[in-house]
């Protein structure tokens, strides 16, 4: 996907910073639209097809995560937060309830614009296809082809970032990946130290594939090295 | 004349002597002469030290005795002589005697029961005596004639009816037959259970577990005597026994150790121990209520201390949401700083001229932002240190007002504005000009903010009651009835309306009130939701040479 075809929805309620982004991201070739409420944004999200959202948390009317919970329910497009809050528990708050990423204010543009090129890469990530293209764990089957993932016939919607994760920790099963591995392979060497985001987005996943009790210890937490994937 | 003198001398003699005569045949006919028997069987009878009758039985005798006009003789000899004399009609009354069918044949009783008692075995200590069993070869010590020996439930009966072999040694009175065991002569002796109680500490006896012999003891009279004799006995007794504060009970309680409820008389150290108990009870309440006074006093500084480590918390939390509100606040327009500068340096050659200008504008704009925010924060903590200094110069009011909305007009050009000031104009009055500027500002500021849809805001200055009344009206959404009240609290933002987010400090209206109040003014907002808000303060005109005195006095620090 080239960028002038990648098409991102900015959401600030500051006119200035939407100005600023929309202005940085356009030289950098990407198509930019801005919304400022989270109304205007899910609204331009109905509407239009985006590669990228990026959004503001303090906004009129509902807030910055509740619009991202909103747009979770038909969308798996990656979303960068950007806002002034500074505390670990907002940014884990928001990781949790949808985010990819999360870009404090203030920020150098080459920063945010870095973050955006990162998430993009993330969802457009396709690893070599495995000699297996299907994993099979109990009632839960993934399809590496095709990115598809079902529990019990069930597709569950899952982020290209929590996919590659899973497709990730299931190509090699019975292993234990370190915590420093996944966070090269699946957000970049950037955020090698960024522990926090892999936690969170294992508790994700954990979340929307433990519907059925068996599959509670599939994805092991090995403490303090990393995460390992079991086959039922 | 001396003749009919001696005559009259002689027959008042007569008469006197006719009347002493009369009096003393009347003596003699209500003091009717009444033998009564008496034995040696204390506490219930018995003969005390100076040789008169005492006892639980005298009183009542005595009473029956003047109401009846009796004159009581008492006729001194044992049990047995007693009953001899009362069979042979030697004395008239014999009190304290059981009833038997054999003595029945021989004396007639009163009907009223006087007293109910029964009869103990006791051992001398040392002697092993438990039951009637232990009775067994031993030497008994008995009350000659007595009910207790001789009577159908007498202790002959008894050991009779156990088959148990013992000697009775059968003595004139209860005093003997202790005596008679105290010595070693007998090994047990019956008595009564009265006389046991009172004398058994003077000897060397000890108490069984052996009772028996209930008996109710009357009054008897010889066989044959007078049925009014008796009836008369038989009425006093039941007169007596029917008042719980007669002689009878008195007695009873004396001799006895009965209450007239018939409830055992406390013994003295009974008493004692009680008064003891209660001294102990006492000495348990005080220590009990100092005690408690001491919990109620640790309870009170643990209550204060929780109150006070809740207000701490309270405190705590506060300055937590101020830093984390002032952070966030500040990188608001922090961060269209940093952007800004970066992208002119990250992308000038891509950048057209009047891109670069504009960001620097926005720069400009933040910077200004910035200052603002630093502004509110520093006069926060003026307000709070009680530092707040008014320079006090004469304004014109309608001037003020026009400035500060020529100003807001370049400030947000959509917006239409209205000022209603008297045409007449307004006295000037003594202000902090740049503060109540600030104060205008402030307000004009939130009032354009919320003025939707271009719809107009309206500045006006009217003279009423000594002051000069602002108010700056806009026709927004208006504020809930429930916010109010809290809007000039500090950090108090109201809830984000459609179109309108709740961004700043919070702090504007809370130093609006302060500088407003450091003028000796008042503040306070109306408004009616859907129809718009309406913010008012007033300024004194009175004492206009003293009001920067007046201003600075009037600041509170701890505001």
């Amino acid at each position: 996907m080239s960028p002038k075809t990648t098409r991102i929805l900015v959401v600030d309620d500051d006119v200035e910073i939407l100005r600023l982004i929309r202005r940085v991201l356009e030289i950098e070739g990407f198509h930019v639209i801005t919304a400022e409420t989270g109304e205007a944004a899910i609204q331009e999200m109905e509407r239009e097809q985006f590669d990228l959202l990026v959004l503001d948390l303090m906004l009129p009317g509902i807030d910055g995560i509740t619009t991202c919970r909103h747009i979770r329910n038909f969308s798996t497009l990656p979303i960068i937060i950007l806002t002034a809050k500074t505390n670990v528990e907002e940014k884990v708050k928001a990781l949790e309830a949808c985010a990819d990423d999360y870009v404090t204010k203030p920020f150098s543009t080459q920063e945010l614009v870095a973050r955006v090129r990162a998430a993009l890469r993330r969802s457009q990530m396709t690893f070599p296809a495995p000699s297996s293209s299907q994993v099979v764990s109990g009632k839960l089957e993934i399809n590496c082809l095709d990115r598809r993932v079902t529990v019990a016939g069930e597709e569950i919607k899952l982020t290209p970032t929590e996919f590659n994760l899973l497709q990730e920790l299931a190509l090699h099963n019975g292993k234990v990946l370190t915590h420093t591995y996944l966070l090269n392979r699946i957000w970049g060497s950037e955020y090698r130290d960024e522990l926090r985001y892999l936690h969170v987005f294992v508790n994700r996943l954990r979340n929307k594939l433990m519907l059925h009790e068996e599959n509670q210890r599939m994805i092991e937490n090995i403490s303090g090295v990393g995460y390992r994937f079991n086959i039922l | 004349m001396k003749r009919y003198l001696i005559l009259l001398l002689c027959l008042s003699l007569l008469c006197v002597s006719l009347f002493s005569l009369a009096v003393s045949a009347d003596d003699s006919v209500s003091s009717i002469p009444m033998k009564v028997g008496l034995y040696e069987n204390s506490p219930k009878i018995f003969t005390d030290e100076e040789g008169n009758a005492a006892g639980f039985w005298p009183p009542v005798i005595d009473y029956i005795a003047s109401k009846e006009g009796w004159e009581i003789e008492y006729v001194h000899g044992t049990w047995i002589e007693c009953l001899t004399r009362l069979e042979n009609g030697q004395i008239d009354i014999m009190p304290d005697v059981a009833y038997t069918e054999e003595r029945a044949a021989l004396y007639d009783f009163s009907e009223e029961t006087v007293y109910v008692s029964w009869s103990r075995v006791y051992a001398r200590k040392g002697v092993n005596i438990e039951s009637i069993l232990d009775l067994e070869g031993k030497n008994v010590a008995v009350l000659r004639g007595s009910v207790n020996v001789e009577g159908p439930e007498g202790i002959k009966k008894l050991v009779s009816a156990f088959q148990v072999n013992c000697i009775f040694i059968e003595l004139d009175s209860y005093t003997k037959v202790f005596e008679t065991v105290d010595s070693g002569e007998a090994d047990a002796a019956v008595v009564s259970k009265d006389f046991g109680n009172l004398h058994e500490a003077d000897f060397d006896v000890a108490k069984t577990a052996i009772l028996f012999q209930p008996a109710s003891l009357y009054f008897a009279f010889p066989k044959g005597s007078s049925s009014t004799l008796i009836e008369r006995v038989d009425y006093r007794v039941k007169e007596l026994k029917e008042d719980t504060s007669s002689i009878y009970y008195q007695s009873l309680e004396r001799w006895l150790g009965v209450s007239p409820a018939g409830r055992t008389v406390i013994p003295p150290w009974v008493k004692w121990a009680l008064l003891g108990v209660i001294v102990v009870a006492f000495g348990f309440a005080v220590m009990s209520f100092f005690h408690r006074s001491r919990v109620m006093s640790k309870s009170k500084e643990l209550i204060a201390e929780t109150a006070e480590r809740k207000k701490y918390e309270e405190l705590n939390k506060l300055k937590s949401d101020l830093l984390s509100m002032v952070s966030h606040e500040l990188r608001t327009p922090l961060a269209t700083i940093k952007g800004y500068a970066t992208m002119l340096v990250d992308y000038d050659e891509k950048l057209t001229s009047d891109e670069k200008i504009q960001s620097l504008v926005s720069i400009d704009k933040a910077t200004s932002r910035l200052t603002y925010l630093v502004d509110q924060l520093l006069d926060m903590s003026r307000a709070d240190a009680g530092l707040l200094e008014l320079e006090m110069d004469p304004a014109n009011p309608a001037a003020l007002i026009r400035q500060a909305v020529a100003e807001a007009r370049l400030r947000a050009p959509d917006c239409s504005f209205e000022v209603d000031v008297p045409a007449e104009g307004l006295p000037p009055v003594r202000m902090d000009v740049t503060r109540i500027r600030q104060v205008l500002d402030n307000l004009l500021e939130n009032a354009i903010k919320y003025a939707a849809n271009g719809k107009a805001v309206t500045v006006s200055a009217r003279l009423h009651d000594g002051d000069v009344v602002f108010s700056v009206t806009d026709r927004g959404p208006g504020i809930p009835e429930h916010e109010l009240e809290r809007i000039f609290d500090r950090m108090y933002r109201i809830e984000p309306q459609a179109g309108v987010s709740a961004k700043g400090l919070g702090l504007g209206l809370s130093i609006c009130k302060a500088l407003v109040e450091a003028h000796k003014g008042r503040i306070w907002a109306e408004s009616r939701p859907g129809e718009g808000s309406r913010f008012i303060f007033t300024l004194p005109l009175g004492d206009q040479e003293n009001s920067r005195n007046v201003a600075k006095d009037n600041q509170n620090p701890r505001r």
